[in-house]
């Protein structure tokens, strides 16, 4: 079974650095990862996405990570991609941006990889996202801290967070989310940490680092499927079955 | 009878900054104190770690422990990210029950590059 990097962020007018933390992902024998560009106002365009395919051998994927301050502001930085064929996710500390956007369609992920954030995730939220069939995340790379009491507080708000969404049988995934090279682990090496540390049972860890982000990476693509009408009703051709 | 306690023996590969040199002997130290932080007494007392092999050339170590523990030692190997002010990074590659199948499939790592 092959394991996500969920999330990988990329300066996109650094292309040497994209090219390095390729290499450096290839070198810890990571085989699939989803990209996300450090500047969320910008869509990747295919030339782009072209350019990066040709300097790496990994199966790349590309998410868009939206941090609105408003209401309006999300309607009006999620309407570009209606259409978009990448998983599109929103992060935020307000309780009435996190409401709509697990109540809309287009999202895919609702992110809680914050420090703070993660403080605010709520079983209405998680109804909310379990109803519409998106996904929560959750990312590791706070664990890493060199400041234990910040490093102990962190994996507390995150095990609350994780048994809660466990509990309430959300879909998740778990991301790494390191910026750093020398932080940046193989997921193999993450399922065992959220399964010593945060107490999540093995096959279900292995779950929101594999299947479940193959699911949501199927759902962005059905997007552009314009005979997909909702999830498990698709028109079909004539002859085709 | 007793039944005998089995091992897992896990593969790991050794990338530090800049290549700096490594000790056999930090790199032991710091997977015990990794363990000790994340686990405690109660854990590090059943792991039975042992470092068989460690060539900071290829960049390849081999370690043993008890199979109940193996989750325990990845996740201790995971998190160390400094060892003796040196960053580093030990990420597990393969785990195995026997020691042969270890070493074939490090000597196919090495020998593809």
């Amino acid at each position: 079974m092959s394991y996500f990097e969920s999330r990988l962020k990329i300066n996109i007018n650094d292309f040497a650095e994209i090219e390095r933390k390729l290499k450096f992902c290839q070198e810890l024998r990571i085989t699939n990862l989803i990209l996300e560009p450090k500047n969320d106002t910008i869509k990747l365009n295919s030339e782009f996405k072209q350019r990066i395919s040709k300097i790496s051998t990994l199966n790349l994927y590309y998410r868009i990570n939206l941090k609105p301050n408003s209401l309006n502001d999300l309607k009006k930085r999620i309407q570009p991609y209606n259409n978009s064929s990448d998983i599109i996710s929103v992060e935020s500390m307000d309780k009435n941006i996190q409401i709509q956007a697990a109540k809309d369609s287009r999202v895919d992920i609702l992110s809680f990889s914050d420090q703070d954030v993660i403080k605010t995730i709520s079983p209405g939220i998680i109804s909310l996202t379990k109803q519409n069939n998106s996904f929560i995340e959750f990312s590791l790379a706070p664990i890493m801290a060199r400041n234990q009491a910040a490093q102990s507080k962190y994996l507390r708000r995150l095990y609350r967070a994780v048994q809660l969404a466990v509990q309430l049988k959300v879909n998740y995934i778990i991301s790494g989310n390191f910026d750093d090279f020398f932080k940046l682990r193989h997921p193999r090496s993450l399922i065992s940490v959220c399964h010593t540390l945060l107490g999540i049972p093995l096959l279900s860890a292995k779950k929101a680092f594999s299947e479940n982000v193959l699911t949501l990476i199927d759902r962005a693509q059905a997007r552009q499927d314009k005979n997909i009408i909702e999830s498990g009703v698709k028109l079909l051709n004539e002859g085709e079955l | 009878m007793v039944k005998r306690e089995r091992n897992r023996y896990i593969l790991f590969k050794v990338i530090t900054k800049d290549n700096s040199d490594l000790d056999q002997r930090e790199v032991l130290n710091a997977i015990w104190q990794s363990i000790w932080k994340y686990f405690g007494l109660r854990e590090a007392s059943k792991v039975g770690l042992w470092l068989l092999d460690i060539d900071f050339k290829e960049g390849f170590g081999i370690i043993r422990c008890s199979h109940n523990t193996k989750e325990i030692v990845i996740s201790a190997i995971t998190l160390i990210t400094e060892i003796s002010d040196k960053r580093v990074i030990l990420s597990p590659i393969k785990t195995s029950g026997t020691i042969r199948s270890i070493k074939t499939l490090k000597k196919l790592i090495t020998n593809k590059g």
